[in-house]
């Protein structure tokens, strides 16, 4: 598909810094963390577990504070959660008490700006964009994982946000249905953002293949304390395969920046576990 | 198009992706809640069935002991038939204790333990709207938790009978004091598990909400209360058993002939030297927790945490 190219700054990190408490021990989790994303960039954070990648979706999000420097969003710093952002869990997060629709209906009851013929026909639209035909009065419990997620890429993005944060989302799936749910995310990206607002999406993730395939650009992030290492375009046209030359080449390139981080955070792990 | 449920599966059955396999499930409301109420009659079929299944210790408990006692007799003629009643002989006296006949003085058991279970469900009903509110209060305010968690840790750990004595002091000999001690024997049960309850609840439902765009009053009703019902369920069954344990104790207390109730029940049976007495009593009381928690709480637990898939499926 074609791609037009817009510069406009959608997230922007200016030195960010977050500490925290783990028992008696300050622990800085980021320091020093700049980065620009731009709007309708499909943005894929990678990095070796514990490198606080978690942490900065979260300060974006709004749940958690920036210690210090500041997030913008839309050159607004960021203080708390809003409606403007959809956010997908890797745990999934959907209210067990209410149903397939009953969840992806919730942002809608809540904004309560619609009718409800017309928050009917958009859940509706969101449950065929998603493939859930026919599970619309399932609860959660029933669902398998991949299911799961779709509803919650729904419920995120229902309410059309301009920017979509996904915190490892598929990294409780199996290796098939993750495979499925990578096109699919891309499938339902396009869609939406044909439909309504271009979707500025960032992902996290520690799997150096989901973010190649989904990226248009994948930042390396470094190990504790977590700041951006690499920045990897990656300008294979899409839909990718997993096979060909170009996305081997990407691969290996944005392996080659992950791995020694990889090995820092294993050492500084093996340090944690035998302190002094 | 709807799929012919399997009886044993339907709750347990997990659907595909839909991209994988297509799996068609009723799609009108209508039939959804047609099957759902099959599904409870299946239920409430089986949990009869496990009743049957339940009651049979007692079945041969109940021969054992007629043996035993039997024997007791024939060895030693002398033992009184009022304190080592014999099993089938406890039967007739129950009979004689919910009809005693026109030229009776004693009233009818059930008059006892009706009163009883009035003064449950006051005291119950009291402890459950005041516990789930302080609980809630608790659960969502930081500084109500600071100011009455320690007070109340204290508190839930204190027999409820040892307040009689002070209740009998404010309120004199009376179903008040009943009732009141009722109450406290529910209360602190149902505000632990309620405060618990909120403050357990996964902190991304509640992110989850909030970037949705819902405000406190929102995230109150929408994930706080419905994320909690595992442990306010869980604590006002508790709370019925210990609203028995304390009504039987304050009715021996209070011990009046016009103020009655199983508990002053069974304490005659004490005075009166009749075993079979308090073994009736006992008997009721059983019989009151179980149907309790039949009409009340299974249902209530059937309608929402078995639906919402949030309680592991157990028999029984």
């Amino acid at each position: 598909m074609s791609e037009e190219k817009s510069n406009k700054i959608k997230i922007k990190a200016i030195d960010v810094r977050k500490e925290f408490k783990e028992g008696k021990r300050k622990v800085i989790a980021l320091d020093n963390l700049n980065l620009k994303i731009e709007e309708g960039e499909f943005a894929v954070i990678v990095g070796p577990s514990g490198c606080g990648k978690s942490t900065f979706l979260y300060m974006i999000a709004g749940f958690e504070n920036v210690t210090e420097g500041k997030i913008l969003l839309d050159n607004i710093p960021v203080d708390k959660p809003g409606n403007n952002r959809g956010f997908v869990f890797q745990e999934f997060a959907l209210f067990p008490w209410r149903t397939v629709e009953g969840n992806i209906r919730m942002p809608l009851d809540i904004a309560g700006n619609l009718e409800e013929a017309e928050i009917k026909a958009k859940v509706q639209e969101f449950i065929e964009l998603v493939g859930l035909e026919g599970f619309e009065h399932a609860y959660p419990h029933t669902l398998s994982g991949g299911m799961k997620q779709r509803v919650g890429l729904a419920r995120a993005l229902v309410y059309d946000p301009d920017v979509l944060l996904l915190d490892e989302p598929f990294g409780a799936l199996d290796a098939q249905t993750r495979k499925l749910m990578q096109q699919e995310l891309i499938r339902i990206w396009q869609k939406v953002s044909s439909l309504g607002k271009k979707k500025t999406v960032v992902f996290i993730t520690h799997s150096v293949i989901e973010a190649v395939y989904l990226a248009d650009k994948v930042y390396v992030m470094s190990a504790r304390p977590g700041h951006i290492k690499a920045i990897i375009d990656i300008d294979i046209p899409r839909p990718r395969s997993y096979t060909s030359d170009e996305f081997i080449h990407k691969r290996e390139e944005v392996l080659k920046y992950l791995e020694e981080e990889v090995l820092i955070a294993a050492q500084q792990n093996r340090e944690g576990l035998h302190p002094d | 198009m709807s799929t012919k449920k399997d009886s044993n599966s339907s709750s347990d059955k997990v659907y595909h992706d839909p991209l994988e396999e297509k799996t068609p499930t009723d799609t009108s409301t209508e039939e959804n809640s047609q099957s759902r109420l099959a599904d409870f009659k299946e239920h409430s079929k089986k949990y009869l069935w496990n009743i049957g299944k339940a009651l049979l210790p007692f079945a041969s408990l109940f021969l054992l002991l007629e043996i035993a006692m039997l024997i007791v007799h024939a060895v030693n003629p002398d033992i009184s038939d009022n304190l080592f009643p014999i099993p089938h002989e406890l039967v007739a006296y129950a009979w004689r204790a919910f009809f005693p006949g026109k030229d009776s003085f004693e009233p009818s058991v059930a008059l006892h333990i009706g009163r009883s279970f009035a003064r449950v469900a006051i005291g119950f009903a009291i402890g459950v709207v005041s516990g789930i509110l302080i609980g809630i209060l608790m659960g969502i305010s930081k500084w109500f938790y600071r100011l009455l968690n320690p007070l109340f840790s204290l508190m839930i750990s204190i027999p409820t009978l040892a307040w009689v004595p002070i209740l009998l002091t404010i309120f004199g000999l009376n179903p008040t004091t009943i009732v009141i001690t009722v109450f406290l024997g529910c209360f602190f049960p149902i505000v632990y598990s309620t405060t618990n309850g909120i403050r357990s609840i996964d902190k991304k439902l509640i992110w989850a909400a909030r970037i949705m765009g819902a405000n406190k009053f929102e995230i109150f009703f929408d994930v706080l209360l419905p994320g909690s019902l595992v442990s306010i369920i869980a604590g006002l069954r508790l709370a019925i058993g210990y609203s028995w344990r304390a009504i039987v104790g304050a009715e021996m207390l209070v011990a009046l002939t016009d103020v009655k109730g199983i508990g002053y029940y069974i304490i005659g049976g004490k005075v009166a030297n009749q075993t079979a007495q308090i073994l009736v009593g006992i008997f009721l009381i059983a019989l009151c927790g179980l149907l309790l928690d039949a009409v009340l709480m299974k249902p209530l637990e059937y309608f929402t945490l078995r639906r919402w898939g949030m309680v592991e499926k157990t028999e029984g």
